[in-house]
């Protein structure tokens, strides 16, 4: 049980490192892939979030 | 059921067509559902589908919803195209949490690496004298949804139109279909030329007024347009055909025109495809509007006894009330 434990305990810290280590997502990523063709009202609200982030961070998108 | 160009067809007869022709098409297009085999559906619209394509690819499922949207799911990612069908509106919710948690986000959920075609066809609204679960309106809940397509054809050429390419798409598409316009008859012509399935539809041209609207209240308010004509107004019908996405600017260009929006839908006012309309045209055609945007709708009760279905349905008199109203301002 306790090599159980061990080899457990090393795949649980392996995925969690490895999510870690996944970058950040763009602020624009969570609105591609909702359908196969992005429709106009979501890239509206895209574009403002976009908008709103850059000015929020001094222009830097 | 002929499919040759110009034939007049019930709308439950061209949706059979469409359905029939994509099985011609893609041998990857199945359908399940309950009682579509030998019986055809309750509402025929698989009528001798299983007998000319087998019944391994048209599947009588068990009475279970979620089992129906569960296992198309699963054929979906083994690379199928399947069709449900859901018997009645109000049986559609056992499986809200396939449709939502699963069929809706999986796209999302893969960055793209997954496609679900799948669409699931539901029989919608009230009029054929039943009660509530068998007359229900339930758009808003799958509009409210990202992930989903929900389309709701108007007449015969409609509904074989936007089922072919619902079928084709590689979204999920939740497919209602108006009960009482199953047996309206129209023109159905497979080759002729059809609109994008994301566009509006303008049915009548008019500029006193813009209504909008969708399914089977299309033509009452064409009839409500008439009456309106023959008192030397006129305005422009537009069916949506697409609740989501929703085809704004169609709408919004006629509104620039008109300056009056009235919003007709059969589904419960509050949350409806109604208001998230008037919040879009308000924002984007503000200055042009001359009165306030107006909707007639179900009332905020669940389903009534169908001896008084006919007080809830918007009818002609009721759009002709609120059409009235937005002219006068």
């Amino acid at each position: 049980m306790a090599e159980l434990a061990r080899e457990e305990e090393q795949l649980a810290e392996r995925l969690r490192t490895g999510c870690r280590e996944l970058p950040t997502p763009a602020p624009a990523d969570p609105f591609e892939h909702t359908l196969e063709r992005m429709p106009a009202e979501l890239t509206r609200q895209r574009d403002q979030h976009l908008a709103f982030v850059a000015a929020a961070e001094g222009g830097h998108e | 059921v002929s499919t040759s160009s110009g034939t007049s067809s019930a709308m439950a007869h061209a949706l059979n067509a469409s359905l029939r022709d994509a099985m011609d098409a893609d041998d990857k297009v199945l359908l399940i559902g309950e009682d579509i085999g030998q019986l055809g559906g309750v509402f025929r619209v698989t009528d001798g589908l299983a007998k000319d394509f087998g019944e391994d690819r048209v599947v009588t499922s068990p009475l279970g919803e979620a089992g129906i949207v569960g296992s198309a799911i699963g054929l979906a990612l083994a690379g199928y195209r399947p069709v449900c069908e859901i018997q009645f509106d109000g049986f559609v919710f056992p499986a809200m949490n396939q449709i939502v948690t699963q069929l809706a986000k999986y796209r999302h959920r893969s960055e793209g690496r997954v496609s679900l075609p799948v669409v699931i066809r539901i029989p919608v609204g009230g009029g054929i004298g039943a009660i509530d679960h068998h007359s229900e309106s339930p758009e808003a809940y799958f509009a409210h949804t990202p992930g989903l397509r929900v389309l709701c054809p108007s007449n015969s050429q409609e509904g074989y139109d936007l089922l072919r390419q619902a079928i084709r798409c590689n979204d999920p598409v939740i497919f209602l279909e108006p009960k009482r316009s199953y047996w309206a008859k129209g023109e159905v012509d497979p080759a002729a030329a059809c609109l994008d399935m994301e566009k509006a539809r303008v049915v009548r041209t008019g500029d006193a007024l813009t209504l909008v609207t969708y399914g089977a209240l299309v033509p009452i308010a064409t009839n409500a347009a008439a009456v309106l004509a023959q008192e030397g107004r006129e305005i422009e019908v537009i069916d949506l055909r697409s609740l989501s996405p929703i085809d704004d600017l169609t709408v919004v260009d006629s509104v620039r025109r008109t300056g009056r929006l009235v919003i007709a839908h059969e589904a419960s006012q509050t949350g409806g495809i109604g208001g998230e309309l008037a919040a879009r045209v308000q924002t984007q055609a503000y200055y042009e509007l001359e009165a306030p945007i107006l909707r007639v709708t179900g009332y905020d009760t669940p389903y009534p006894a169908s001896r008084l279905e006919e007080d809830r349905l918007p009818n002609v008199d009721r759009i002709l009330e609120a059409c009235d109203l937005s002219l006068a301002h």
